[in-house]
């Protein structure tokens, strides 16, 4: 490195040290993934990830005729009272499908999906999302969609047509800043006219103490009716609520209402401002020239250091003091490694509480500031009432309905996924069996030959669980589900498993939940894959394939590729 | 594999932290210095915090798959700045690089300003790979795999940059011989 290099190098680094970063607000930045997390539930997301995982055994057999590919995947045994899963992939003659994929519903040969237009989206470009048809889920033409409202979510219902989506507010949804009206529309498939029925969302909250970041919204339609579930992000302004408070002062809400946080608890993971000082510490304390004692170390440093070497089991904080509202700690032990998260009302001192009530916060204001979804079901469809959910169910929730009734798996804030059922739409109860430990997240629920189908994240991968007679049957998935979607014919996974770029891209799918066959997406399309999405009809499987970009990246463009699945039988 | 509603399977010996927990960790330890990163590449701070903050929930998103990459922090700047060039874009607006970022109240009294106005001159992929490789430290192949680039192509930008920067920063050569 030259001079100049070296000097660049420190002035680089001094003016970005120079950069004043304002406080983070990490349980806003998790909100937000929640609700794009629900964005890519049962649609697509483009991801390239890097992880590894598994597939089900299958039988794989390739013609070749005449130019058109035919691939014939098929699960190797059967089981009593199932049905096979045997798909035969071709290209289509198509190839502009929808690349980015909101939600998407399905009933006879008719589909509906919310998207951005067919066809490749550029990068950089964020193109309209609206209302999309097809009779064969490989062309797909703009369809008329509700007044006033932007559609978010579909269902399709016999020759019923629904969606929910937000509008602008209104004075009934309260004094409330960022609030939207929500609202489910409907017409007939074909083409009618649009009918809104706005949900009742209105917000008992102070004049300016509760803002609306976002909404998230699902809704599914069957013979017992129409279930819509909104997820809405919302904080409060304590400055707002309490007098005596200021922007820095530490708090935390529960169930029971708002605790005010006072000096730090020392023996819980504790921190002082010194101790911001242990990130660098840290990686001294591993550096080659630290051990091999090179260099003397500041005051600061030595004590940071000291102070690790000290450490118990969970170790030290390492994030700054925090301000504002805070819902948990997480701590690191002394080797740099994640040791513990500890609430924040234990690693700090409690010194004053206040229900909701005594803050003037009830209803729906308190079920959206604690994260619970609100849920609203119609038996016809046109008029709905609020409905509640089992106790310990919070967080987004994905809907799904079957000739039997209603189904919603709701992501837990911090834990694991719950399953609720309900038979008329109005009483829900948890599944008679819980989710497998070690799911810790939800894709996307729906109906498949009667069975129901929860596609789950664990820790290591991926699984989709089916209800059967004797609890959850957990078939394997790739680690990364890029694509899930349920349909007439059954439920397909888009997914990729190996480490790198590219990994392992791969389709499967199931007509039951309980056999499933999987192929080779890069075999199928004929080319590498970049990203895919999929749509599950009456009678086929349609894949959208992106490949990877090429050339300058001023005019590089992907490519797509459409392949469809037909079950054999 | 059929899970019985009464089976309970065995207790991991040693508890793994749920994956939330994990990026709670993630968030706390990358989001400043990604920030000063992408502030350095965009030259706007507050755009940096609104793209960071939107590449962090992107992250939690998919955090499943996003911390098994090598570099979590490298794919959370990568896609901070394409959203704050496609944010830019929509805004119609042309890059804000000024070298006059948001300062803090002590801003450090070394700062040599015309290093921040020649790094202003480069075009924001160069600028880009400046900041990789300079600011966040990491080698060409890290800032290839961040950036999603080829090596070859970064090794070029890098050594265009450099040209530029001599270039304009000749002065301080001559000064520092003096």
């Amino acid at each position: 490195m030259s001079d100049l290099d070296r000097h660049l190098y420190d002035q680089l680094r001094t003016h970005a040290a120079g950069v004043d970063v304002p406080a983070g607000d990490i349980e806003a930045v998790k909100a937000r993934g929640r609700h794009r997390r629900h964005r890519r539930a049962g649609t697509a997301a483009l991801a390239v990830m890097a992880a590894a995982g598994t597939a089900t055994g299958v039988f794989v057999s390739s013609s070749s005729s005449g130019g058109s590919r035919k691939i014939s995947i098929e699960a190797p045994t059967s089981v009593p009272g199932t049905i096979g899963a045997r798909l035969t992939w071709r290209v289509a003659p198509t190839s502009a499908g929808l690349s980015d994929l909101i939600s998407v519903s399905s009933a006879g040969s008719i589909a509906y999906a919310v998207s951005t237009a067919p066809g490749v989206v550029p990068a950089g470009k964020q193109p309209l999302q609206q209302l999309y048809r097809s009779a064969d889920g490989l062309s797909w033409t703009t369809a008329s969609g509700p007044d006033g409202v932007s559609a978010a979510g579909v269902a399709v219902d016999g020759n019923r047509v629904y969606t929910v989506g937000t509008g602008p507010a209104t004075a009934a949804t309260g004094n409330v800043s960022g609030a939207v009206t929500t609202a489910v529309s409907w017409t007939d498939n074909g083409g009618g006219p649009w009918r809104n029925s706005v949900l009742p969302v209105a917000f008992n909250a102070p004049a300016g103490a509760l803002s609306v970041t976002g909404e998230a919204v699902d809704v599914a339609a069957g013979p017992k009716g129409v279930v819509a579930a909104v997820g809405i992000n919302a904080t409060a302004d304590l400055t707002k609520l309490v007098r005596g408070v200021s922007d820095k002062t530490l708090w935390s809400a529960n169930a029971n209402g708002v605790e005010v946080l006072g000096s730090q608890v020392s023996s819980r993971c504790g921190f002082s401002p010194a101790d911001r000082n242990l990130n660098a510490a840290m990686k001294l304390k591993e550096s080659a020239a630290f051990k091999a004692k090179a260099f003397p170390l500041s005051a600061a440093y030595r004590a940071a250091v000291n102070r690790l070497e000290q450490a118990g089991p969970d170790g030290f904080a390492t994030q700054q003091a925090p301000q504002g509202q805070v819902t948990t700690v997480p701590c690191v032990g002394a080797t740099g490694q994640p040791a513990s998260v500890v609430p924040a009302d234990q690693a700090y001192r409690v010194v004053r509480t206040y229900s909701w009530s005594q803050l003037g916060i009830g209803g729906q204001a308190e079920q959206a500031l604690l994260g619970e979804p609100l849920v609203f079901f119609s038996s016809d469809g046109t008029k709905f009432h609020q409905v509640s959910l089992p106790a310990g169910t919070a967080g987004q929730a994905y809907v799904a309905a079957g000739t039997g009734g209603f189904a919603m798996a709701v992501q837990g804030a911090d834990g694991p996924p719950v399953v609720v059922q309900s038979a008329d739409g109005q009483h829900w109860t948890q599944a008679p069996v819980a989710l497998p430990a070690g799911v810790t997240g939800a894709s996307g629920i729906g109906y498949v030959d009667r069975r129901l189908v929860v596609v789950g994240q664990t820790q290591t991968g991926a699984a989709a669980y089916t209800l059967v007679s004797d609890g959850w049957q957990a078939s394997p998935l790739p680690a990364n589900v890029i694509a899930v979607a349920f349909g007439p014919v059954g439920v397909g996974v888009v997914g990729m498993s190996g480490k790198g770029n590219p990994g392992s891209w791969q389709v499967l799918f199931s007509r039951d939940g309980v056999q499933w066959s999987t192929a080779s997406l890069t075999s199928v399309s004929g080319g590498e894959v970049d990203g895919a999405n999929l749509v599950v009809g009456a009678d086929q499987v349609v894949v959208t394939v992106s490949r990877p970009v090429t050339g300058q990246p001023s005019t590089r463009i992907p490519a797509q590729v459409q392949v469809m699945g037909t079950p054999a039988g | 594999v059929n899970v019985p509603a009464t089976a309970a399977p065995p207790e991991p010996l040693v508890a793994p932290l749920p994956l939330s927990h994990d990026f709670e960790i993630f968030y706390a330890e990358a989001r400043d210095t990604v920030i000063r990163a992408v502030t350095m590449t965009t030259g706007d701070r507050d755009l940096s915090v609104e793209a960071v903050d939107e590449a962090m929930a992107r992250a939690f998103q998919r955090w499943s798959q996003v911390c098994r990459l090598e570099n979590p922090g490298g794919w959370v700047y990568r896609v901070a700045l394409n959203w704050a060039t496609s944010v830019l874009r929509r805004r119609h607006r042309r890059w804000p690089f000024s070298g006059s970022a948001k300062r803090s109240e002590e801003p450090p009294s070394v700062a040599e300003p015309d290093v921040m106005r020649a790094l202003a001159e480069l075009d924001v992929r160069q600028r880009a790979v400046v900041v990789c490789r300079y600011v966040l430290g990491w080698s060409e192949a890290e800032t290839a795999t961040a950036l999603s680039t080829p090596p070859g192509t970064v090794k070029s930008r890098l050594h265009r940059a450099n040209r530029l920067l001599s270039s304009r920063l000749a002065h301080l050569r001559d000064q520092k011989e003096l």
